[in-house]
């Protein structure tokens, strides 16, 4: 009997159903925590930016100052820093950022990994690479003093020589529906382009002298760069989120509109057929 | 009154102060230094201090500031320094327990040179904030 068909389907409308709340739900959720991230990362990007073209400016006005964070070295060990989420059921944000950091890698001995959440923490574990240090449950709400912590342990990394460079890995914030997984190298800073001539007789002050304010700033640079990229990120991963949870309703609505139809037609089927049933029961007796 | 100038303090968690000023002294790793109209282009790291900032008036506003630097240029002076608020805004009792709790932690932890070396820097930030409350108010 068409009965059974029908209950059956009926069942699995009320499965996709139920998912279906769930992801709306996180859809709702993922928007709200979106609407902050994107605000926080407002407020950091000024901070971010000046740093970023304080340093550029120094480096870039005089090119013979000497630091150990500008060299021509070779560079054979790399530390990645690598920045992904916690949680998952966010589309490809996490794989996108492992994918973007290892493409890089080219002997699986020299490169270590500091993992920031556990997704990545997990995947890195799983493939065996060396993880220097791993940053778990910070990645939604990323603070000031994560970021410094982070920069204390790859820039120690760096002065101890056990590292040649320092890439962060993140994903870029282009728009609420795209995201850029990111390479960036920290360390060594590669020195920009000399600035044009009659700019350089621009003389800059540097108190007490330009070693010495480049021993702070860096480090600063650092940090900054860091922070930057994990607020970036969080925001990256809510809107990834955001998205995943978006078409995974679609899917269920979809889905659900396909059961609905079948359930009609079943249903109809059982009519169709217990009508003629009693019509070909009716036409016996005559 | 003196020309003005433009003057960005920004933090990490805020962009602190936006405007317009004719004079600001704020205290370098060399000692204090006060800013006017036209100043030569300068780079230079900032201590756990003071930043005061003229007004119209010609009173000085103060604010407490961590370690940060400042830039100057030919348009604009920037301070980008970790933190920093205005002396009306410092909470005392977060100050006085942020003391107690460096101090604390210095007493304990000789032997671990890290931490000694972070208390300290809270100590100083803390000890640096109840100062100009009380002097400033």
């Amino acid at each position: 009997m068409a009965g059974s068909g029908t209950r059956d389907i009926k069942r699995k409308i009320r499965s996709v159903n139920s998912t279906m709340q769930i992801t709306k739900a996180m859809e709702l959720v993922s928007t709200a925590k979106l609407k902050r991230a994107r605000k926080r990362m407002d407020i950091t990007k000024p901070y971010f930016e000046t740093i970023q073209k304080a340093v550029l400016e120094v480096l870039g006005s005089d090119q013979t100052i000497k630091t150990d964070y500008v060299t021509d070295k070779e560079i054979v060990k790399t530390l990645y820093i690598v920045i992904t989420s916690d949680r998952g059921l966010c589309g490809g944000y996490n794989a996108n950022v492992i994918k973007a950091a290892l493409e890089n890698v080219v002997d699986k001995e020299n490169a270590q990994f500091l993992a920031v959440g556990r997704r990545g923490n997990e995947v890195l574990t799983r493939h065996d690479f060396m993880i220097a240090d791993s940053f778990l449950y910070i990645s939604e709400k990323p603070e000031h003093i994560h970021a410094s912590q982070i920069a204390k342990i790859a820039t120690d990394l760096y002065n101890k020589g056990e590292v040649d460079a320092i890439q962060l890995v993140y994903t870029r914030f282009a728009s609420t529906i795209s995201q850029v997984a990111t390479r960036l190298q920290l360390l060594p800073i590669e020195r920009p382009e000399s600035i044009e001539e009659d700019e350089l007789k621009e003389f800059i002050v540097y108190e007490p002298s330009p070693e010495e304010v480049l021993k702070y700033i860096i480090p600063k640079y650092i940090e900054s760069t860091i922070y930057g990229g994990l607020i970036e990120s969080a925001a990256s991963e809510q809107a990834a989120r955001r998205i995943a949870m978006e078409s995974a309703s679609d899917n269920a609505e979809e889905i659900i509109d396909e059961l609905v139809l079948s359930y009609n037609q079943a249903r109809q089927a059982a009519i169709t057929q217990e009508i003629s049933e009693i019509v070909g029961g009716a036409e016996a007796l005559k | 009154m003196g020309n003005k100038f433009k003057l960005d303090v920004v933090t990490p968690d805020r962009s602190f102060y936006s405007g317009e000023t004719d004079m600001a002294i704020m205290r370098t790793t060399e000692g204090d230094i006060g800013i006017l109209y036209d100043h030569e282009p300068l780079v230079s790291p900032l201590r756990v201090g003071s930043l005061r900032i003229r007004q119209d008036d010609q009173t000085f506003k103060w604010a407490a500031c961590s370690a940060g630097f400042v830039t100057v240029n030919d348009t604009v002076v920037t301070v980008v320094i970790d933190s920093a608020e205005w002396v009306d805004e410092i909470d005392m009792d977060r100050a006085l327990e942020a003391k107690r709790r460096a101090e604390a932690r210095i007493y304990e932890g000789i032997d671990k040179e890290v931490d000694v070396v972070r208390a300290r820097a809270a100590l100083e930030r803390a000890i640096n904030r109840i100062k100009l409350r009380e002097v400033r108010k």
